[in-house]
């Protein structure tokens, strides 16, 4: 399907139905039929959610995916692969392994595909030189824009590529749409953006970061247009997410929107959701790059009516400030996206998995950005990431006043020697503040400042967290990350 | 019981007497006293707090009137006489079962006008629920009780299944009866009973309800004459004084350590009257579809009271684990067992974040409880020995953090064919075609369930820490305990030494400081 045909006739459809199930199979009939997209023999790939291997919705809904493979075999497709990259430092295995993907899909008539090859890490006697050969045989590089991306050659070689997403609010575009989705089909390591910049001022307060993201999404987008694009808002993720944080929770539209061309989905999907187009700028960038319309008027709406089904949701908060833990002030201060979204992912993530460890830990300062205001009543002071921790570096909690009472004791007269006159002299010490963890990175990884954290504080004060490591310890194997090296996927 | 309500005050303990009365619809005879007290108490925050009952006994077909029953009652709950109204009293209209409120303003108008005086209830039987009520009463004196109990639950069930009972004001707890029975989707009442009563180990209890007013005991007990039989349930409802006890000016433990003697009761529970009927009105004002906000906060109230040892409750003998000494001595090896510091408040939030995690906000999880003892060669190299040993297999399903539905799966149906059971992944399979994905199967063991309700609810007086580890070690072994898939918690579980396990979440159990 050409990009220009893609967008010209574009179709979308919003179905609303009892179950996800029902809804699917009725959203592919009035768009005329699974047979409209899968012809006899194609070689099919389903590109859905496994960001980690947690419950719903942090993942695809398993329904939706099983009526497709269901649909897809009743219209003769030869082959049905289905896959994704999950988030950094997790194998496709180890989730594979937890869901027991591999076996579900296979009961169903379908392939799953561990993308980064992770199936064959615990092979016996693998050698590093097997293992690149192996990545050399199952990625294809593909320049656009002079970047190198490696892609995996089973979705290039698929006959049609799908996209099934699950709708979940995201802190820095609002919501996982499906370009947002289409971005996991290269691994974590093409996913991070280069930064060189960051000692330059005008990269934080231009956002180059959130720009150059943008520019790459769009990017991994154009080497392969789905033909069939499913946006999964039957249950919709609201107030924190797109994992399952504590103040998460469901909302249940019951709507599914889908159609042939992804950018129109998509903004039909940001319509159903009262969201502005013209404050999305993945779209608003779609559309100058010509990879579909923004007119809804343009596109050819099929089901049910947008103004009579429109949703409100819940968005993420913009502001960490907002995200309320205790025992933590947080001061933000000329912030990127980069570092905003992982600051409120860890954020999120202490407010979920660490309430005790917050409560044994008063008096707690996060600083994030640019020049953040300096902090009032702490004993810790965690600077997350490069800039906070450059532009701090004179800012007064830096250093700590020490107030000492010497006493000193003075014969009143040779006379009367026992009289002691007792004076005392304030006696002030300036110090290095050492209660001052530092996260480092552009943007920090979130792995990494859980390590620092809890060797910051110790064990003994963070029995949460110290659950959380030994629970985190059998999802990732030590030995697995070197390999994921190997491959090219981190 | 009316004579004996109309002429006693709350308080007159004058009224205490020899004689035994019979609380209606059981075979239980308590102290006339007692009966009075309990519905002075229990009825006016469960079922109405106002005055005058008027109960409507109709015909099935709702079309006349039988009987018209008038209690006054002082009192909520106290009827202290009974009047029989003629049945042209209220006439019956075809829409008034669509709308029971203009119903009972027509009656409670028609009462007035007739200086009957108000109603602030009516109880509306149809002839086929008097029916279902004879029968249940049926010979209930040489019923053991928990046959009884069961044939209530059925009685209840099928009230409300039949639309035979209506009764406005609708008390909260009716609705949340009815929503319960809605939510076990055709699933009897009588059968979660049956599960949780088969796993309860042979017990000999006595609860002390403590009140200025009156204080009364329950003793409960149940009971294996041999082992061949089946056990018993035995539930008797006393004052103090029945046992010759004087309680005034005693202290909760003295009256606990009379009560154990007197009874002969392996444990004396005191708990005050308040607290549990405070906890009682809050479960009963839940919706049936406990929302998860709602279940962590009565978790965190249970565990708050659980904490309040020899504050809010009492027991005798008292647990080994309350010892200062031993609880030093044991935290010398790095265990700190202070079950006075549980952390009520970081317990419900860890089952939060880790079952939303892990299970998701929606799930379906299949519950199989198995008794391996019906099996004479266990063989685990496979899952088809579940075809001989399942007992019990339940689906929950959680839509929104919320238990929204509970089916039972008929074991032919989801064992019928003669295909191995190689992975769970086929169980799966077959039940996720029906009811949607199925996230989790859990397989539990009777012996598990039955070890971990004996060492750690009715032992919980012994220390005996190796039982407890080996009951906990039990969860580790595919014969007792099973996830599938097999998710972090289970790992790691099954990965950590118990005692190293329990080291690790320990300190989230217990509060660090001891002030």
């Amino acid at each position: 399907m050409s990009e220009e045909s893609d967008s010209r006739n574009a179709e979308v459809a919003i179905v609303k139905e009892d179950t996800p199930k029902s809804t699917v199979l009725k959203g592919i009939e009035i768009l005329g039929g699974i047979s409209k997209f899968i012809k006899e023999g194609d070689q099919v790939f389903i590109k859905f959610n496994i960001l980690l291997p947690t419950g719903f919705p942090t993942n695809t809904n398993f329904d939706v995916l099983e009526t497709l493979i269901t649909t897809c075999k009743k219209a003769g497709a030869g082959k049905i692969y289905l896959g994704s990259f999950p988030l950094k430092s997790m194998s496709i295995k180890s989730i594979s392994n937890v869901l027991n993907l591999e076996e579900y899909f296979k009961n169903l008539g379908a392939e799953f595909i561990y993308l980064d090859n992770s199936n064959f890490f615990n092979k016996k006697n693998i050698k590093k030189d097997q293992l690149e050969k192996i990545s050399k045989e199952s990625f294809s590089k593909i320049s656009i824009n002079e970047k190198e991306f490696l892609i995996p050659k089973v979705i290039i070689d698929s006959d049609k590529l799908i996209i099934v997403n699950q709708i979940n609010v995201n802190p820095l575009f609002k919501l996982n749409l499906s370009l947002l989705n289409s971005y996991s089909m290269v691994s974590p390591k093409y996913q991070e953006i280069e930064n060189n910049k960051s000692q330059d001022i005008n990269y934080v307060s231009s956002d180059q970061y959130k720009k150059d993201l943008i520019s790459n999404i769009l990017d991994v987008f154009t080497i392969k247009q789905p033909d069939l694009i499913i946006n999964d808002l039957f249950f919709l993720l609201e107030s924190s997410g797109p994992c399952i944080y504590r103040d998460s929770h469901l909302q249940k539209p019951s709507i599914i929107v889908l159609g042939n061309n992804a950018v129109s989905v998509d903004l039909i999907t940001l319509k159903l959701l009262n969201i502005e187009t013209q404050d999305y700028d993945l779209i608003l960038e779609a559309h100058q790059r010509g990879l579909g319309l923004i007119d809804p008027k343009a596109i050819r709406l099929v089901g049910e009516d947008i103004d009579k089904n429109s949703i409100d949701v819940d968005l993420c908060t913009t502001k960490l400030e907002d995200i309320k833990l205790k025992n933590f002030i947080i001061n933000s201060g000329q912030i990127c996206s980069g570092c905003f979204e992982q600051a409120y992912h860890l954020l999120n993530l202490m407010k979920t998995h660490m309430i005790k460890d917050l409560k044994y830990n008063p008096r707690n300062a996060f600083l994030v950005g640019l020049n953040p205001s300096e902090p009032e009543r702490f004993e810790n002071v965690l600077l997350f990431g490069d800039c906070a921790i450059r532009s701090t570096k004179n800012s007064n909690f830096r250093k700590k006043r020490i107030i000492s009472k010497k006493t000193s004791k003075k014969k009143k007269s040779p006379q009367k020697s026992r009289e002691k006159e007792i004076q005392k002299k304030e006696k002030i010490k300036i110090k290095l503040n050492k209660n001052i963890l530092e996260l480092t990175g552009c943007p920090p990884d979130i792995n990494d400042c859980l390590e620092l954290i809890f060797q910051y504080y110790g064990k003994s004060n963070l029995p949460n967290l110290s659950l959380l490591k030994n629970l985190l310890e059998t999802l990732v194997d030590p030995k697995s990350k070197e390999k994921l090296r190997i491959m090219g996927v981190i | 019981m009316l004579d004996f309500n109309s002429n006693i005050d709350r308080g007159d303990k004058t009224k205490l007497t020899e004689d035994k009365i019979r609380i209606p619809l059981t075979p239980l005879e308590i102290n006339p006293y007692l009966l009075y007290y309990l519905f002075e108490i229990i009825y006016p925050k469960f079922i109405n707090s106002q005055q005058n009952i008027l109960d409507i006994i109709i015909s099935d077909d709702g079309r006349n009137i039988l009987k018209l029953y008038l209690y006054k009652t002082r009192k909520a709950g106290i009827h202290e006489s009974l009047e029989i109204l003629p049945l042209d009293a209220i006439k019956l209209h075809k829409k008034d079962f669509e709308n029971i409120d203009k119903f009972y303003t027509r009656i409670l108008d028609g009462l007035i006008k007739k200086k009957k005086g108000r109603v602030s209830s009516i109880r509306i039987f149809k002839e086929q629920a008097i029916n279902h009520i004879n029968q249940y009463c049926l010979d209930i004196e040489d019923l053991p009780l928990d046959v009884l109990l069961i044939r209530f639950l059925d009685l209840i069930q099928e009230l409300i299944d039949r639309n035979v009972f209506i009764i406005y004001p609708e008390p909260q707890i009716f609705k949340f009866l009815k929503d319960i029975i809605n939510f076990l989707n055709g699933y009897s009442l009588n059968n979660f009973f049956k599960i949780v009563y088969s796993y309860l180990p042979e017990f000999n209890i006595s609860f002390i309800f403590g009140s200025e007013t009156l204080t009364f005991i329950l003793h409960l007990q149940k009971i294996f004459i041999s082992k061949s039989e089946e056990p018993f349930l035995r539930l008797k409802l006393l004052i103090p004084e029945d046992l010759g006890i004087s309680i005034e000016r005693l202290r909760e433990n003295e009256i606990l350590e009379l009560v154990k003697e007197r009874l002969q009761t392996d444990q004396s529970y005191y708990i005050y009257q308040h607290d549990v009927i405070s906890l009682l009105t809050e479960v009963s004002n839940l919706s049936a579809n406990i929302k998860k906000e709602n279940a962590l906060l009565i978790i965190q109230k249970l565990l708050f009271g659980y904490r309040s040892f020899e504050k809010l409750w009492f027991l005798k003998p008292k647990p080994v684990i309350y010892n200062n000494l031993l609880r030093f001595l044991t935290r010398l090896i790095g265990f700190n067992v202070n079950l006075r510091k549980i952390s009520h408040w970081a317990i419900p939030e860890l089952i939060s974040s880790l079952f939303d995690s892990w299970f998701g906000l929606n799930s379906k999880i299949l519950v199989i409880l198995t008794d391996n003892q019906q099996s004479k060669n266990l063989n685990l190299k496979n899952f088809n020995y579940l075809k001989e040993v399942s007992e019990y297999i339940l689906l929950f399903e959680i839509e929104n953090k919320t238990l929204v539905k509970i089916n039972s799966i008929n074991k032919k149906e989801l064992f019928n064919n003669n295909k191995e059971i190689e992975s769970l992944e086929s169980i799966r399979h077959i039940l996720s075609e029906k009811f949607g994905f199925l996230s989790t199967i859990i397989i539990i063991d009777r012996q598990l369930v039955q070890d971990l309700i004996k060492h750690f609810i009715f032992e919980r007086t012994k220390y005996s820490p190796l039982s407890k580890i080996k009951t906990l070690k039990m969860l580790k072994k595919q014969k007792f305990f099973f996830l599938f898939p097999e998710l972090p918690p289970y790992k790691l579980l099954k990965r950590k030494g118990t005692i190293s396990f329990i080291k690790l979440v320990l300190p989230i159990l217990i509060d660090k400081h001891e002030f």
